[in-house]
């Protein structure tokens, strides 16, 4: 049977809010002391009013991805268009004009706030900045928004650390809301969060999305949430994208060991489900980076083409693609590593 | 087939190694009295792991304080008991006397959520461990070299001596993890108290801890008492769960039962939140 192989996962399409082509960002760092390859050769897209998640661990470089997209990082190469616009190269007062499209929520909740503005001004800042409503026309704006993010308007007086961390985070998304942006980066937004409150805020978001025809894209390292509100996800691992597809089907049919592998590392509240078998051995490697699959060191399915370069990408549904060698064959990496033993550790 | 079909062994009789009964504990300052900890009660089996879970502010990790002698000051305890293997510590830990110093890591480990933080940025993790075998046992340097290797493999590190002579800073966090792990283990604890041990790990290294703390369960024979979040955790590798909320333990019993069937009102949201799948975006095409 032979595959398709792509060095782009997926193409442009009509209704396309943001298209990103062999996004590539390193970080120098002193002399002696290896530059970090943050993100290397991403690409992917996102229809308008659709949810794309960008998956993977702590220095994955989904991060980078996010703060790349609102262009607050300068890229070394490729090409990011948001709503139409390139973002590669413009210049920084266009790409402030711009910002009022795009705009970004972030993990912490409190660290994002500045703890001498009350509710009120924090929320009127961005209002004050990118528009020209003043007086009693702001009032009413900024209540608007805080009733869309079901804040109470009392709250409006209190000051960050009066606020609880689901609240503080509704204060953030009615900021990032205020100047009516179309595409919203949510850098893992719930994930200092307690279970009760993530859920209050995951489902604020999607109702926020299905009124106002937001385009998202959601950072996280929980496939939970990604699972909830998403319609593609996007695997990282070590700055490459290794998986993409819609959410369903790359979840429930992994096609790159490692997606399989963060897939069995989560852990089911029903005590009779249990977790997919085998645990991926060893950790990522940070500073090395050899010229073949970066994930083949700690892979169970490695062969030696592994180390030949990097894999491209295999088609194995119309819209799911993974960027490995064996992706459309039927053994999965969790055979294979029940094969070589319960091996947990490292 | 005359064979009798081979009986399952019996569950040995399990005793409950750690008690702690009726505990009260409250911030006292100035003439304000605030309880911190209403009523609490909890019972880890021998060679059990019992989930203590609860969000933010239940009280879970001032429990485990508790039972160690560290509140933090102004943070005393009220009333009730708290008894390791028969014997009643209450006393002990109020007063942090000697004998609560030898308890805690020779009789009860620890293991705590940031592994950065428990871990001393000054010394290598060969000279941390060797203070701990220092301060409990009477062993020769040669004895103790061997010891802290022999504990640095049994968590899963294969290049120990090289790790042994590494600082904090230079390990990741699942290998810092491990090193804590091994350090709360050395001087062979009946129980273990793992407060939040996989918080802040990626998803798989999380995994390779929470496997490696089972395996060394079942081959230590250790009770564990694992703090925690994560109801995933509970349901796979804990045999029964506390369901803290506001100070109070608000229900407990085996896993299945709580997990499956919660008879409290907050155990009940808790589990129901903790399954986002619940929530689902509507697929474009029923939006309409």
């Amino acid at each position: 049977m032979s595959s398709p192989q792509m060095s782009s996962p997926v193409g442009e399409r009509p209704g396309t809010a943001i298209l990103v082509e062999g996004l590539t960002k390193t970080f120098h760092t002193r002399r002696g002391i290896p530059d970090v390859v943050a993100v290397e050769d991403v690409s992917f897209s996102v229809e308008t009013g659709s949810t794309l998640g960008i998956v993977g661990e702590s220095g994955s470089g989904k991060s980078t991805v996010a703060r790349c997209l609102l262009g607050l990082t300068p890229v070394d190469s490729g090409k990011i268009e948001v709503l139409g616009r390139d973002l590669v190269g413009a210049p920084a007062r266009s790409l402030r004009s711009w910002r009022s499209e795009m705009q970004i929520v972030f993990q912490e909740p409190y660290e994002s706030l500045d703890p001498r503005y009350r509710v009120h001004r924090a929320v009127a800042e961005p209002l004050l900045l990118h528009t020209d409503l003043r007086g009693s026309d702001l009032e009413v704006k900024v209540l608007e928004l805080l009733e869309h993010v079901s804040l109470q308007p009392e709250l409006m007086d209190r000051y960050p650390h009066e606020l609880s961390g689901g609240q503080q985070q509704r204060v953030n998304i009615a900021r990032a809301l205020a100047t009516s942006p179309k595409v919203l980066v949510l850098d893992e937004p719930t994930a200092s969060l307690d279970v009760s409150v993530q859920e209050g805020v995951l489902r604020l978001l999607l109702a926020l999305q299905e009124e106002l025809s937001l385009t998202y894209v959601l950072i996280s390292h929980d496939l939970t949430s990604i699972r909830a509100v998403c319609e593609q996800v996007a695997v990282m691992y070590a700055g490459r994208l290794v998986e993409i597809g819609p959410v369903d089907e790359v979840l429930s049919n992994p096609r790159h060991p490692y997606t399989e592998f963060l897939i069995g590392a989560e852990l089911s509240v029903d005590p009779d489900v249990p977790p997919r078998a085998g645990i991926v051995r060893g950790e990522v490697a940070t500073s090395e980076r050899p010229p073949g699959c970066l994930f083949a060191p700690r892979c169970p399915m490695r062969a030696d083409e592994c180390e030949e370069g990097r894999p491209l990408f295999v088609r194995v549904a119309p819209d799911h693609a993974a960027a490995c060698l064996f992706a459309d064959q039927s053994v999965t990496a969790a055979e294979r590593s029940a094969d070589a033993g319960r091996s947990a550790d490292a | 087939m005359t064979h009798p079909a081979p009986s399952l062994t019996p569950p040995a009789p399990s005793r409950p190694i750690l008690k702690v009964e009726n505990l009260f504990v409250e911030l006292a300052r100035k003439k304000v009295v605030t309880p911190i900890l209403w009523d609490v009660s909890l019972s880890l089996q021998e060679a059990g792991m019992l989930g203590l879970v609860g969000e933010t502010g239940s009280g879970k990790t001032m429990t485990a304080r508790a039972i160690i002698g560290l509140l933090p000051p102004g943070i005393r305890i009220k009333s009730g008991s708290i008894t390791l293997d028969g014997r009643e510590l209450r006393a002990e830990v109020s007063k942090d006397s000697k004998e609560m110093r030898e308890i805690r890591g020779a009789q009860i480990g620890m293991v705590f959520q940031n592994p950065r933080t428990a871990l001393y940025p000054m010394s290598s993790v060969e000279a941390q461990m060797d203070r701990v075998l220092r301060a409990h046992l009477d062993l020769s340097r040669r004895d103790r070299t061997e010891r802290i290797h022999q504990y640095l493999k049994l968590v899963g590190i294969d290049d120990a001596r090289r790790v042994a002579r590494s600082y904090p800073h230079e390990l990741s966090g699942g290998m810092a993890q491990r090193v804590v792990i091994a350090t709360s283990l050395l001087c062979e604890p009946t129980v273990l108290i793992a407060d939040e041990p996989t918080t802040g790990l990626d998803a798989t290294i999380q995994r390779q801890i929470l496997e490696l703390i089972a395996d060394l369960q079942a081959e230590l024979s250790l009770s564990v008492l694992i703090i925690t979040h994560d109801l995933g955790i509970v349901a796979q590798y804990c045999d029964s769960v506390s369901v803290m909320n506001d100070g109070r333990v608000v229900e407990q019993g085996p896993k299945r039962q709580v997990l499956k069937s919660p008879a409290d009102e907050y155990s009940e949201r808790l589990i129901a939140a903790s399954d986002l799948r619940r929530i689902r975006r509507a697929k474009p095409s029923e939006r309409r």
